[in-house]
């Protein structure tokens, strides 16, 4: 049997019958994915995101992806400077929730691996095997400086995080190892408890550097991506699993992100747009991060240079699903069709948009048979929370 | 009836108020906001506009940073364009590309241009406006 | 730790982003109302404003009304304010009765004072502030 056979056949949401997941992204950050300084009523604190899973397992949602941030990006919005940090963060959600997968988000220079993996073992109980790993190396400066004075060279971030990986899988899958690499030496490494779930916490990665594409053929189950087009979806999806199997002969999905404003009619979906993203939005900070990624070049034209500006501000760069439920889930039927695996969807507003999301997208989402309807005798016991 | 239009900016305190005006003396208007101008409905109004298209946009850099503390990239344009370096059609492209140039609020019928919010004007402008009409064939 | 005081007006842009800035970077503020002040404070802050109290006041009545669209009597006072024909007690007493004269936010820990948004200046005046305090005897 297949890695991910066994994935399957041990119920992990993130591999059901589902051709579109859908999954969340950052509601444990000030702002989760806009940066904006129009009114909403979200905050990333533990009380809204037990309220915002709830609803998503009612809606049969598959997982909840959080946002690792050690400070803000400036800005006057400080956009996700406010972050529940991860580990505690899914540990405490794994508590209260039943169904939905949790990963945490993991900055592999800020933490040992045998912490990491003990941390996430002790969570695959805590959730009853629905706990995930979400590695990365770091890339914004400011916050990595933070730790160490400097961020890791980006190569040299690569070779670390691909270390602390083989450390990790072996905490998890042997006892008493020697372990002599560049960066960490482990005499004798035993680690207990294990993690419970087959075949190992699912684990996923960004990156669309060649180093970044590599580590995730090599050890992840979903490269996680942007897309710039349909087309380019289905190109990444056959990059990466060509990639991961001619090279490690391994199997490897794609998970991309996306931002909603859905409203009953197209001209709403359009002025709230125009609302939050043109009007409201945190231009400082959306400049602030488009030179970080050098965006800003002359060889770009006025007009990229604003689209890719209100695709930050409006979801983090994310596929803009903006209109009508129809229109909307138009967009999501054919990405399912480009062999991308789901997608994580951020509101500017969870508690006040996704309802409306979920009581018309959804439904068009199982017409169309991408998505099948939640089953009514998974009955969901009250939160430990509320008892 | 009367058709207006409005193009306006939320958290403008001009727009804002011109907005609660209209609205509180039952007047309609579609509101749009101003990101929404196109390159020929800049055209359309620039030909309303006594003094043309300069007009549309803010006087000095400092009046448009009180009203857009955030935005950068717009302020070397507006330069520009009030030390008349550039052609009508050059400002209008500009505008269409960098809306947030354009003060609001932009109330117009087509024929009558309010820009920004004088309540004196308010009222003259909208004495004797058909809000509703009730006498269909 | 560090006591920072914030004069404001809702609704104006510079004022309600300055206050975001602020708080998304968790730098406690006293936050006041611009209609809060006094004639001692407006005495204290002018001492601090280099330039003098005219640099307290918006600098032409465009200016003013964008923020103050419905504000009439204070565009005669700020005229007279900025053609220089008012000595700075008059200026003072003027903007102890009509404080919305004085431009938002003012920012100050009575040592600096910051006058209007501009984020470069907010990142390097709170560079290492001290926003709580965790060794007290």
């Amino acid at each position: 049997m297949s890695r991910f056979d066994i994935f399957r056949e041990s119920g992990n949401p993130m591999f059901n019958e589902n051709k579109l997941k859908l999954g969340i992204f950052g509601p444990n950050v000030n702002n989760s994915c806009s940066m904006t300084l129009a009114d909403t009523t979200f905050k990333p604190d533990f009380e809204t995101n037990v309220k915002i899973a709830k609803m998503m397992e009612d809606a049969g949602y598959e997982c909840i992806v959080p946002v690792a941030r050690w400070r803000g990006f400036g800005g006057s919005s400080n956009f996700n400077g406010r972050c529940m940090e991860t580990y505690t963060w899914a540990a405490a959600m794994a508590a209260v929730t039943e169904k939905i997968y949790l990963f945490c988000t993991s900055h592999v220079p800020t933490m040992h691996p045998i912490v990491a993996s003990k941390m996430l073992s002790t969570i695959d109980d805590i959730s009853k095997g629905r706990i995930g790993l979400n590695t990365v190396v770091g890339w914004f400066p400011k916050e990595m400086e933070m730790f160490s004075g400097k961020k890791m060279e980006h190569d040299k971030g690569y070779q670390y995080a691909t270390e602390w990986m083989e450390v990790v899988l072996r905490m998890w899958s042997e006892q008493f190892f020697d372990h002599k690499g560049e960066f960490f030496e482990i005499k004798d490494g035993w680690q207990e408890p294990k993690p419970s779930q087959s075949p190992r916490p699912v684990l996923i990665s960004a990156g669309t550097s060649t180093k970044g594409r590599e580590y995730s053929a090599r050890f992840s189950d979903f490269n996680f991506g942007y897309i710039e087009s349909m087309e380019h979806a289905t190109e990444w999806t056959n990059f990466m699993k060509k990639l991961a199997w001619e090279e490690y002969k391994r199997e490897i999905n794609t998970f991309t992100t996306g931002f909603v404003v859905c409203r009953p009619t197209e001209k709403e979906a359009k002025e709230f747009y125009n609302y939050y993203v043109r009007e409201q939005g945190d231009w400082e900070v959306a400049n602030i991060i488009c030179d970080m990624f050098g965006i800003e070049s002359s060889s770009n034209s006025a007009e990229f240079l604003t689209k890719a500006r209100e695709n930050f501000i409006g979801g983090w760069g994310g596929w803009s699903f903006v209109g009508t439920p129809e229109q909307v889930a138009d967009e999501m039927i054919k990405l399912s069709k480009t062999g991308v695996s789901g997608t994580l969807v951020s509101f500017l507003d969870y508690m006040e948009e996704m309802p409306y999301f979920n009581e018309n997208v959804l439904p068009l989402l199982e017409q169309a048979g991408v998505r099948n309807p939640i089953k009514e005798d998974s009955t969901i016991t009250e939160p430990i929370l509320n008892a | 009836m009367d058709q207006w239009v409005l193009y306006g900016k939320s958290g403008n305190p001009s727009s804002d108020i011109a907005k609660a005006w209209l609205k509180n003396n039952g007047i309609p208007v579609e509101e749009n906001s101003v990101f929404q101008l196109t390159k020929e409905e800049i055209e359309r109004l620039a030909s309303i506009v006594p003094g043309g298209v300069r007009k549309l946009v803010y006087p000095d850099t400092f009046s448009f940073s009180l009203i857009n503390p955030q935005k950068k990239t717009e302020k070397v344009h507006i330069e520009a364009i009030q030390e008349r370096e550039l052609s009508d059609e050059e400002i209008i492209e500009l505008l269409a590309t960098y809306p947030a140039m354009v003060m609001t609020p932009i109330v117009t019928d087509y024929e009558t241009i309010l820009i920004g919010y004088d309540l004196d004007t308010m009222v003259s402008t909208f004495r004797f406006v058909k809000v509703k009409d009730v006498t269909i064939a």
